[in-house]
């Protein structure tokens, strides 16, 4: 009707527009990965009721102590609110050092009165973001105690030249870990990201677990149901079935995605736990350009490429008071 | 012009015919200043002689002939681009272009219209159009890349460009047309003049096309030199359309077209939803360069924009969405000038001519208000004569 009343040539503008238009729309789409062409990758993610996910737990042969096993939902946790308060003033490490007098040397703690049922170890990749790492620390230390686990807490950061490989650091991170104590679970934890519900319990479930499905920045949404990046718990087990991660993502993007699929392909699902329960919050951060490469390199992904594969040369390891800090040239 | 002309040949200013690849071949008046040049010889005129073969050489092949590039089309498709990338390197840029940018744009649109490359000057228009291209494909390339917009959020946007889009088209289309077939609806309009006539003083309206013409029962009649008809009460020319048009409201420079009786009601949709597509994006991008929080358990607002010159992407990014906030804004102010005037049943024309007639001390008051609520009635919901003669037929 409208396309009677026009000229030729607006009418070839209008054409154009609407094929313009519709490119647009099948590009969105296909982003959100809703194409019939991504059915490659199949959905392999299951999200559990909050009555199940404590029976689905990782749990690994305890020895017999004189001390009784923790709890399985930390009773400390229990109450009318499962939310933790976050403080965002970045204080001075003195501060917070004095404030976790507890926590042992290397950022290691474990309950006094029982014997916990996870030994986890939790990987921060990390690089030039000191305000991020102090804010994290002081929010993470409290917030495990509760959950009545034996942890440690180890950052790895980057030696500045090459580009941030994010995926690489957690293969870095996860052989300085079994070198040093045998720790059954690896939770891969973002510099920038606050657990905000206390039953989000940092340990490992079955099958590897998205921790972070539902943050603050997308209003407790998920805006992709391929989403994986952020916090992932996997025990040891699996993350040395599937040859660790990529080694090969500089810079910003792909190697989420490339983890998912190494997971997918020795059978494995991804567990995603309720998203009242998955909350967390994103603190302020520098971001960088999404990788040029990333989707090139996604596409020529080599499952070898891995542990097996993995080069690198530790510059420093310091045991500081709150965290594990190795610096590392990738 | 028997000879089929090739897509890259073009028939130029001396009426021969040349060739795209023999653009820069063959210049007789480079010879000749060349010429006086070396022999130290006074220019004739200046060299405007020489610029004029140069633009016509500038083409683009099209079917049936290389078509000239029109430079006020052209411009803003380079300049927005490389005013974001520079506004994008740091705050202090930002500032800088931020405030440049009103200046080039005035010489620009100067340089444009005095030059007269096009009678028709599609340097608004043009502009309008890569300011919203290239909002969008930051938008759906950049900022889409961090993976953090809902689907939802996206089609929501989408949808909005899409109506935004869709109402553009109508107002493209006749905007009331009055030409020697035009009847107008003579009870209504008598009814007006008469109220007109009751109010206000005869004084002619100063105005150049126009001519007052002695009142003929009662009515006011007024005709147009131009068009060579008479012209209803409300009916006024076009100097760049070059048509007398039925309840003229202006002629809006950003999509090139007269806004009328006819597409007035399509022309404030489309800008009210320009308007809401352009905040709701300058809002996305924001949310997803910035590091955002909740609000009321519902709202997301960008708290701390510390990083955004960190990187050429996000700075990028972030430019587009403050541009496109100044669209925003811009686009409310006239959507509440629209408005406020469809309360008062008065037309941007006619509320510029009533300000004239204060200033010479004659006031013509508002003669067809009905009280805001009926005028916003009779706006929305009054049917279209529907008889205007069509575009072709001028």
């Amino acid at each position: 009707m409208i396309l009677y009343n026009m000229s030729t040539r607006m009418r070839y503008v209008v054409c154009l527009g609407v094929v313009i238009v519709g490119i647009f729309f099948l590009r969105t789409y296909d982003s959100y990965g809703l194409l019939p062409n991504h059915a490659a990758v199949p959905n392999r993610f299951v999200t559990v009721t909050e009555a199940d996910m404590w029976k689905d737990l990782y749990r690994e042969e305890q020895p017999e102590g004189d001390k009784p096993l923790c709890p399985t939902m930390p009773h400390s946790m229990g109450g009318k609110s499962h939310t933790v308060e976050v403080s965002l003033d970045s204080t001075r490490w003195e501060q917070i050092e004095a404030k976790l007098a507890n926590v042992q040397q290397g950022g290691r703690w474990k309950p006094e009165d029982c014997l916990s049922q996870h030994r986890v170890a939790i990987i921060i990749p990390y690089r030039d973001r000191d305000e991020n790492l102090r804010v994290l620390l002081n929010h993470l230390h409290p917030f495990l105690q509760k959950q009545q686990l034996d942890y440690a807490i180890y950052v790895i950061e980057q030696t500045s030249g090459r580009p941030f490989n994010r995926a690489k650091l957690f293969n870095v991170g996860y052989s300085e870990v079994i070198r040093d104590a045998s720790r059954s679970c690896l939770v891969f934890h973002d510099v920038d990201l606050l657990p905000l519900d206390g039953r989000n319990l940092y340990a490992c479930s079955r099958q590897p677990r998205h921790m972070s499905s539902s943050l603050n920045s997308f209003r407790f949404n998920l805006p992709y149901i391929e989403l994986f990046g952020g916090a992932i718990a996997i025990s040891v087990e699996q993350f040395k079935t599937v040859n660790g991660f990529a080694n090969r993502f500089f810079g910003w993007g792909g190697e989420d995605d490339d983890t998912y699929e190494r997971l997918i392909a020795y059978n494995m699902s991804i567990t995603r736990w309720p998203m009242h329960i998955a909350r967390y919050k994103m603190l302020n951060h520098v971001r960088q350009t999404p990788s040029v490469k990333r989707n090139e390199v996604l596409a020529h992904t080599n499952p070898r490429d891995g542990l097996s594969t993995l080069e690198y040369k530790v510059q420093k390891t310091v045991m500081s008071k709150l965290y594990t800090h190795v610096i590392v040239d990738v | 012009m028997k000879d089929f002309l090739c897509c890259c040949e073009y028939i130029n200013v001396k009426g021969d015919r040349s060739h795209i690849m023999a653009m820069c071949c063959d210049c007789e008046e480079l010879d000749n200043i060349a010429d006086r040049c070396l022999c130290c010889k006074d220019q004739p005129g200046n060299y405007g002689l020489f610029a004029q073969p140069c633009l016509d050489r500038i083409r683009i092949p099209w079917i049936g002939g290389a078509v000239k590039v029109n430079l006020g089309m052209i411009c803003p498709m380079f300049l927005i681009p490389s005013f974001i990338g520079l506004a994008a390197t740091s705050c202090t840029m930002t500032v800088i272009v931020a405030v440049s940018l009103p200046i080039v744009f005035f010489l620009l649109y100067i340089n444009v219209s005095f030059l007269r490359f096009h009678p028709k000057s599609r340097l608004f228009c043009s502009w309008f159009w890569s300011s919203c291209g290239f909002l969008l494909w930051v938008l759906e390339y950049m900022v889409m890349a961090y993976r953090e917009i809902l689907l939802s959020e996206n089609l929501a946007l989408l949808f909005l460009v899409g109506v935004a889009i869709y109402f553009y088209l109508l107002t493209k289309g006749n905007p009331g047309i009055v030409g020697h077939s035009t009847r107008f609806d003579s009870s209504e309009d008598s009814a007006r003049d008469t109220v007109l006539d009751i109010n206000t003083p005869k004084v002619g309206i100063v105005e150049s096309e126009s001519q007052s013409q002695p009142a003929v029962d009662g009515q006011r009649r007024v005709s147009c030199n131009v068009c060579k008809i008479e012209q209803g009460s409300r009916t006024s020319h076009c100097k760049l359309c070059g048509v007398c048009i039925d309840r003229r409201d202006h002629h809006c420079l950003w999509i090139n077209h007269c806004i009328g009786a006819n597409n007035h009601r399509s022309f404030v949709l489309c800008l009210m939803f320009f308007t809401l597509a352009c905040s709701y994006g300058a809002h996305l991008t924001m949310t997803t360069v910035c590091t955002p929080d909740m609000y009321l358990d519902y709202f997301l607002l960008p708290v701390n924009c510390q990083f955004v010159y960190s990187d050429m992407h996000i700075g990028v990014s972030f430019v587009s969405a403050l541009y496109a906030a100044l669209l925003a804004i811009l686009g409310a102010m006239c959507l509440v000038q629209q408005f406020m005037l469809i309360c008062r049943s008065l037309t941007v024309y006619e509320w510029r001519k009533n300000r004239y007639n204060a200033l010479i001390g004659c006031n013509m008051g508002s003669h067809q208000n009905l009280g805001c609520i009926r005028n916003c009635c009779q706006f929305w919901f009054q049917s279209r004569p529907g008889h205007y003669i069509s575009i072709t037929e001028v």
